[in-house]
């Protein structure tokens, strides 16, 4: 007879989560008596099939899809809505891959905060008891003044993708080139006589489309390539992505790939990391083909409908392959790999300007491909009125991108950031940041970007923000961090809100905010000097789009220049914030405080 | 030798074979995949082990003595390849020591061939009762294959929180599955 189980080491267990010192009593209770292991195996039996059963619900669902847009636009009288598609394709990939603001399209639970600031700030209005408006919402005509119009083109649900690179491209109809930055719409056609295109669609996957080619942005979840070769990057938040092909359809199940059309239609499929989902199907879009699945390394060529796809070799050269960054030696070395760095932008790697007049206006800020971060989160600004200008030789003579404190700001694509963080900054106020009138501080960088969430109840993840004290405590050029962590009886709630003393204007900082929930703590360090430390008890975690220059949905713009940030998914260690300190104080030639105090007090701190 | 005995099969002999293994596989493949979730506990990994093991099967099977459990065979090949993997591909992840992986397996040797079909059958039934943000929990889980602290982002959740909603939502299938199994007893 087995000993009664221990569930909490079950669970454990199977999410990976085991202690090693649980490790060691799990493996002492099965073989503690005869019947445990039976038990045990009873129990991960149950689980495996539950996964068994789940998956073959899903890839139910995702067969059983209708076809994408853009084999309904290929016959003139099946139009469709975009957002039906989308919502269609969301019911059924949502449960694997669920994109946060769709949730509510397929739960009954009270939809979540996606709701737009508009509806929220009417919403709010009745609460008279406000500390600091410019968190939740605006709440009277004069804040909504203050109130950012919509991101350009607005965030409506027939947004599909945006594009985030263009390398030597010549538009098969210049009159419909599309400029680096803008978001597509369901629907949009990419087609190139040559160079290479990447799409970053909304569900995190990323196609890098090489001319000659023609592709359909179908919704965040599909694309079609007509003619030429698309490689695709889907991260695990777009499980299920599909490119359709004009006789074949490839279901992405966590991977890399590419497709290729040729001029007959034929399709090869290619596999370069993980596995797809595979079959023909004809151009009114049946499928007709049995499922395949192809791994790692192995490539098929659907051509003759009637027959069984071919095996054939891969060839990864016809596609357009994701590089990760030529970084630094003295950047490996300083800069951990294995972090989870999730996004890094350096003025004097990854800026790209704007073709149009005026010069040396900032249209992308390319997310740094190096290590854990895998996945290029890119901050882009289309709309000329309000890109950033790129300041050659403007922090001690290094690069930086330079916000003018009115109109000018930056807008990653969707970002995923943990409960755990610590971002660096290398920033300085400009002579904009000291005029005088000023009642509100700015921000330099807020995880509340489009679609901005009403952040109701303490229970929600919270909104980082790196900036100035907004309201209550403003005092120009004073710099830190909070975590606005919603609404309490009536009243805003911020926490881990840590500022230093004002700064002046032209003078260069590294700032360093650390977030620990895991251990409850947060500092603020500014050129490696411990600043202050607060209680980090509320989550952080959100994918949302990160906004840099300004508030999230607020015209609090920042002036002054950003010569580096980077974000970790993590807390660091404080070998670790001392390593990527010190190679940006090398870079921008900043002094630091003695490293013996500031280290020792935060590595106290990460202790406790 | 056997080897020579699978020469002198004609092509009749070799659909039978198909046949017969198709039926074995089909029985063993529950136990099987339930050894290689408890050992490796990642089912993506457990899901192309089964793979390896299913091609290996195949390929071995006119050496599978017929008078053997295929069960207990099965699980051997298993064991084999769960090991080769510790060795080869996840040197730095942690995991049992052979002498728990053999006390697993010869748990999973033991698996009656019906153990499998009731308790699914009670098991999709279940799933199906399981919605809202439960299901989604699980769906992220088990088919997106996203860790805790993913999910937890993922649904603007703490980390405890996940952790908590699928303690219970795996008690509750546990117990409905045992419910479930018990009435259909009731009802034969």
């Amino acid at each position: 007879m087995a000993m009664s189980a221990p569930l909490d080491l079950f669970n454990q267990y199977v999410d990976g989560e085991l202690s090693p010192a649980d490790w060691e009593l799990l493996e002492a209770w099965i073989s503690a008596e005869p019947g445990n292991a039976k038990a045990f195996l009873d129990w991960m039996a149950l689980q495996a099939w539950t996964h068994d059963a789940l998956r073959g619900h899903l890839l139910q669902q995702v067969l059983s899809e209708e076809p994408p847009l853009a084999c309904a636009a290929l016959k003139p009288d099946a139009k469709r809505p975009a957002w039906k598609t989308w919502a269609a394709v969301a019911a059924s990939i949502i449960a694997a891959a669920s994109y946060y603001w769709m949730q509510p399209l397929q739960t009954n639970e009270p939809a979540g905060p996606a709701a737009p600031v508009a509806i929220a700030a009417a919403g709010a209005a009745a609460n008279a008891d406000v500390v600091d408006t410019a968190d939740a919402g605006a709440r009277n005509a004069n804040e909504q003044e203050m109130t950012e119009p919509n991101w350009p083109g607005g965030l409506s649900d027939s947004i599909a993708a945006s594009l985030t690179g263009l390398r030597h491209c010549v538009w098969q109809d210049p009159a419909a080139a599309i400029g680096i930055g803008r978001q597509l719409h369901a629907g949009s056609r990419i087609a190139l006589e040559s160079g290479v295109a990447r799409v970053t669609f909304e569900s995190g996957a990323e196609a890098l489309l090489k001319g000659p080619c023609d592709f359909i942005v179908d919704n965040a979840m599909h694309g079609t390539i007509r003619y030429g070769r698309v490689s695709v990057t889907a991260p695990k938040r777009a499980y299920g992505f599909r490119i359709r092909a004009p006789n074949a359809e490839v279901i992405d199940l966590g991977t890399e790939f590419g497709v290729a059309v040729d001029q007959g239609g034929h399709s090869e499929v290619h596999v370069f990391s993980g596995e797809v989902l595979s079959r023909s199907v004809d151009r009114e879009g049946q499928q007709h083909g049995e499922l395949i699945r192809v791994t790692a390394n192995n490539a098929v060529k659907f051509a003759d409908p009637a027959q069984s796809p071919s095996k054939i070799a891969t060839n990864t050269s016809l596609f357009a392959r994701k590089r990760m960054a030529a970084v630094a030696a003295s950047a490996r070395e300083s800069v951990p790999s294995d972090a989870q760095l999730a996004l890094w932008l350096a003025a004097d790697a990854s800026v790209k300007m704007a073709k149009d007049k005026p010069r040396k206006r900032v249209v992308a800020w390319s997310d740094i491909l190096y290590g854990d971060n895998i996945s290029a989160e890119d901050a882009l600004q289309p709309d000329s009125a309000a890109q950033p200008a790129l300041a050659r030789k403007a922090i001690n003579g290094r690069p930086a991108v330079r916000f003018n404190g009115s109109s000018s700001y930056l807008v990653t694509t969707p970002l995923e950031t943990t409960d755990n963080q610590t971002i660096f900054i290398v920033c300085q106020f400009g002579k904009g940041a000291e005029r005088p009138g000023r009642k509100r501080g700015s921000q330099i960088l807020n995880y509340n970007g489009p679609p901005h969430r009403l952040v109701s109840s303490t229970y929600e993840p919270g909104v980082l923000q790196i900036g100035e004290p907004l309201a209550k405590k403003f005092e120009a050029t004073r710099l830190g961090g909070k975590l606005f962590s919603g609404r309490l009886n009536g009243r805003d709630v911020s926490e881990s809100e840590m500022y230093c003393e004002p700064l002046g204007a032209g003078v260069p900082i590294i700032l360093a905010y650390r977030y620990d929930l895991e251990h409850h703590t947060s500092s603020l360090l500014i050129n490696n000097e411990l600043i202050d430390t607060k209680p980090a008890l509320r989550p952080a975690g959100v994918t949302s789009r990160k906004v840099i220059g300004k508030h999230g949905f607020m015209k609090f713009h920042f002036a002054g220049d950003i010569g580096e940030l980077l974000i970790f998914n993590s807390a660091l260690e404080a070998d670790d914030m001392n390593s990527v300190t010190q190679y940006l104080s090398k870079k921008y030639d900043i002094s630091l405080k003695p490293p013996s105090a500031a280290s020792t007090a935060l590595s106290t701190d990460v202790e406790n | 030798m056997k080897f020579e005995s699978r020469l002198s099969h004609d092509d009749g002999d070799a659909d039978d074979d198909r046949t017969e293994l198709a039926a074995l596989w089909e029985q063993a493949r529950p136990a099987v995949f339930a050894y290689l979730t408890a050992t490796v506990y990642d089912f993506h990994r457990a899901e192309d082990l089964l793979q390896e093991v299913a091609v290996a099967i195949a390929g071995k099977f006119h050496t599978f003595d017929h008078e053997r459990s295929f069960l207990a065979w099965a699980i051997g090949i298993a064991r084999n390849r769960v090991l080769l993997y510790f060795r080869e591909q996840a040197r730095d992840r942690r995991h049992f020591s052979d002498a728990t992986f053999q006390l697993l397996a010869e748990a999973a040797q033991q698996y009656p061939p019906e153990e499998g079909s009731p308790k699914r059958e009670a098991l999709r039934h279940c799933l199906d009762k399981t919605t809202g943000r439960r299901r989604r929990v699980l769906d992220l889980r088990y088919t997106g294959g996203l860790s805790i602290a993913e999910i937890a982002a993922r649904l603007d959740m703490t980390n405890s929180a996940v952790k908590i909603m699928l303690h219970r939502v795996r008690a509750a299938i546990e117990q409905c599955v045992e419910r479930r199994i018990a009435q259909e007893g009731r009802w034969r």
